[in-house]
């Protein structure tokens, strides 16, 4: 690492493209400032609008769920006073402490608890704080909750669980608050991940995560959770799952990510536009798992130039599922070897955290190195 | 309360004359102060061992041959279900004793057997409400016998047949039952050999001690008899029938076909994925 720095910084005179050519001679006080910029979209439907941010937006869902279906409990650690991201806030005041309670300090037991309840029939809703401490609930999560109904031959199934858990970085997370697990659960027939990665997107998403008759891992970027704000339906609506969105069009490359990392992405075209007159198409994946497929390997056999970006270590992250799937259906129309933008393969930093994650520098480089090839 | 009354006695011995430590707080109580606790000090530093405290007592309502020993504690359960107790704890055990072998054999691939614990299966089971959802580990077969599950059924689950209501997706002893409120077994831990039964946690003696002494079949069966509703012959027919009864299930069992292919991919989500078909 140390030697690509040094190799990198040598390189500054002829490349000043270079990220790090940018990062120590721009002036903009990178360090203070998120590594991305949110871009509120418009909720395609009709129908009064209020402003909301992400936790709003959860909130607003949760609170529609509860309304609606008179099974549906929402549980978690401190979930009663509104949650440590106030996603639950003012819900047990308004539904009871029968339907918002807060669990024992005990990940095992908030899934375990869930799967037993929703294979009774009622509507779980549960809240694992951190992604980061989701790991004691994963064998819960895997060995029970995603083969359910499969060993039951169908007699029996939990596909009215829900786990919510904020993920990634937030600025100052370091190890164990800035963690993006999704990888670990995508190896798990049975599942489905979603990521929101806005308010609009979030509510649908998070509705019809709750309503899918299959246990959902609904990650939430808890970067978002205030700094995201949209003008969201306050109405009762829902969001395909399983479906790709192409947030941004153009024929020269992909850029595949899910979550904040889409915002960043959406900036990485807008450079890509100004200073290599390149147009991508930019896809958020919203599902992890299952995850749609065609709509990445139809942008990919029309850019043939594909960067994948995700703030989870290299090494088995998701983006390798992505690359090999991509190179398997569209090898001839590669025409450059695919990127991926991601973290590095250490736990997660704290001060060199800026350093760490996939920021815009990093993937407009390897979009340079796309189309130079 | 307790904080300010921790923090006075700091204070005091902070700022007295003499540099003794105190182990007594100001209202002269010589235990540690944590709430909700009655514990002791020691000045020792010593593991504890086991030994020294005596266990928990263990309720009993029978002894070994059988007696009510306070009848007080007699449920006055009519003839029809002891008897029905007893009948379905040897069929378990019947069943038990044929599977395990044919899992010997080869014929089937693994086997738990619920030796010993038949009287709790059968109990539990019979003081639950048949609505009662049962969430079974794997040595609850007795709870499953007691509602209805028939032995054909659980042959079948055992070679994962054709008519395996689990779509012979799991290895033996895995049962699950919509029908009768029993929620399909899974194994959690998923490291269990064939080999690794209850007798690998237990001495021989031990073992012996509860077959000739202890076992909950031999003490229902005492009692039956004492109340003149069960004897020998009454015994031997049961046990033949029973014996024939297992045979005839496991060699049904046996001849079945395997469930179609497909039924690899199905049921991992409600709806097929895409990625699947």
């Amino acid at each position: 690492m140390k030697s690509k720095i040094m190799s990198k910084l040598l390189m500054l005179k002829s490349n000043p493209c270079s990220p790090m050519f940018i990062r120590l001679f721009s002036k903009s006080p990178q360090c203070m400032a998120t590594h991305f910029k949110f871009q509120p979209e418009t909720a395609h439907l009709d129908g009064e609008t209020a402003k909301m941010n992400l936790f709003q937006a959860v909130n607003n869902a949760l609170d529609i769920a509860l309304a609606k279906d008179p099974s549906a409990v929402v549980f978690g650690e401190d979930v009663s006073f509104g949650g440590v991201f106030r996603c639950t806030i003012g819900l047990q005041e308004k539904y009871g402490k029968d339907r918002v309670f807060n669990t024992p300090l005990c990940e095992q037991g908030i899934a375990g608890f869930g799967i037993g309840l929703a294979t009774t029939g009622a509507t779980a809703i549960a809240e694992i704080q951190f992604g980061d401490y989701i790991l004691p609930a994963f064998d819960q999560i895997c060995n029970e909750a995603a083969k359910f109904r499969y060993r039951s031959g169908n007699l029996w199934e939990c596909g009215k669980l829900t786990i919510r858990s904020p993920i990634s970085a937030v600025g100052h997370g370091a190890l164990y608050h800035s963690q993006s697990p999704e990888a670990f659960f995508s190896h798990c027939p049975g599942l489905r991940i979603v990521i929101p990665r806005s308010p609009i997107k979030a509510k649908g998403l998070l509705l019809s995560s709750i309503r899918t008759a299959d246990p959902v891992l609904f990650f939430e970027p808890k970067v978002l959770y205030r700094s995201a704000v949209e003008e969201v339906p306050v109405q009762d609506y829902m969001l395909p799952l399983s479906k790709a969105d192409i947030v941004a069009e153009g024929d020269d490359v992909t850029l595949v990510g899910w979550g904040t990392q889409v915002h960043v992405l959406k900036e990485v075209a807008e450079m890509a536009q100004e200073k290599l007159g390149v147009k991508c198409d930019v896809i958020d994946l919203v599902s992890i798992l299952p995850w749609d497929k065609d709509t990445v390997f139809n942008s990919v056999k029309k850019t043939g130039r594909l960067l994948i970006a995700h703030e989870a270590p290299l090494t088995s992250g998701f983006g390798a599922e992505v690359a090999a799937a991509v190179q398997e259906a569209c090898f001839l129309s590669l025409e450059a070897p695919i990127q991926r933008v991601c973290g590095f393969d250490t736990p997660f930093p704290h001060v060199f955290e800026p350093f760490y994650i996939p920021d815009k520098w990093r993937c407009f480089d390897a979009v340079n190195k796309l189309v130079r090839f | 309360m307790i904080v300010r009354r921790l923090l006075r006695s700091c204070l005091t011995s902070q700022f007295s004359e003499a540099s003794s430590i105190s182990t007594h707080d100001n209202l002269g109580e010589d235990r540690p102060q944590f709430p909700g606790s009655r514990s002791q000090w020691t000045e020792k530093l010593e593991f504890i061992q086991p030994d020294i405290y005596d266990g928990i007592p263990v309720y009993r309502v029978m002894n070994t041959k059988g007696q009510i020993i306070d009848q007080t504690q007699d449920p006055q359960l009519p003839e029809e279900t002891v008897v029905k107790m007893y009948k379905v704890m040897t069929q378990l055990n019947s069943m038990d004793r044929i599977m395990y072998e044919s899992q010997r054999q080869g014929r089937i691939s693994f086997y738990m057997t619920n030796f010993g614990e038949e009287g709790t299966h059968i109990g539990s089971a019979a003081a639950l409400n048949p609505k009662d959802l049962i969430f079974g580990q794997y040595r609850e077969a007795g709870t499953l016998l007691w509602r209805g599950f028939s032995l054909d059924q659980f042959m079948n689950q055992c070679y994962g047949n054709c008519e395996d209501l689990g779509k012979g997706r799991q290895m033996p002893v895995h049962y699950g039952s919509k029908d009768l409120n029993f929620v399909t077994i899974s194994s959690p831990l998923g490291t269990q050999m064939p080999q690794d039964d209850s007798t690998a946690y237990r001495s021989v003696d031990e073992v012996r001690y509860w077959d000739e002494r202890d076992h909950p079949i031999a003490r229902l069966k005492y009692y039956l008899v004492s109340k003149g509703w069960w004897d020998d012959a009454k015994e031997k027919a049961w046990k033949e029938q029973n014996k024939k009864e297992v045979l005839q299930a496991f060699a049904r069992a046996e001849k079945k076909l395997k469930p179609n292919w497909t039924e690899l991919f199905k049921d991992v989500y409600h709806e097929m994925p895409q990625h699947l078909r």
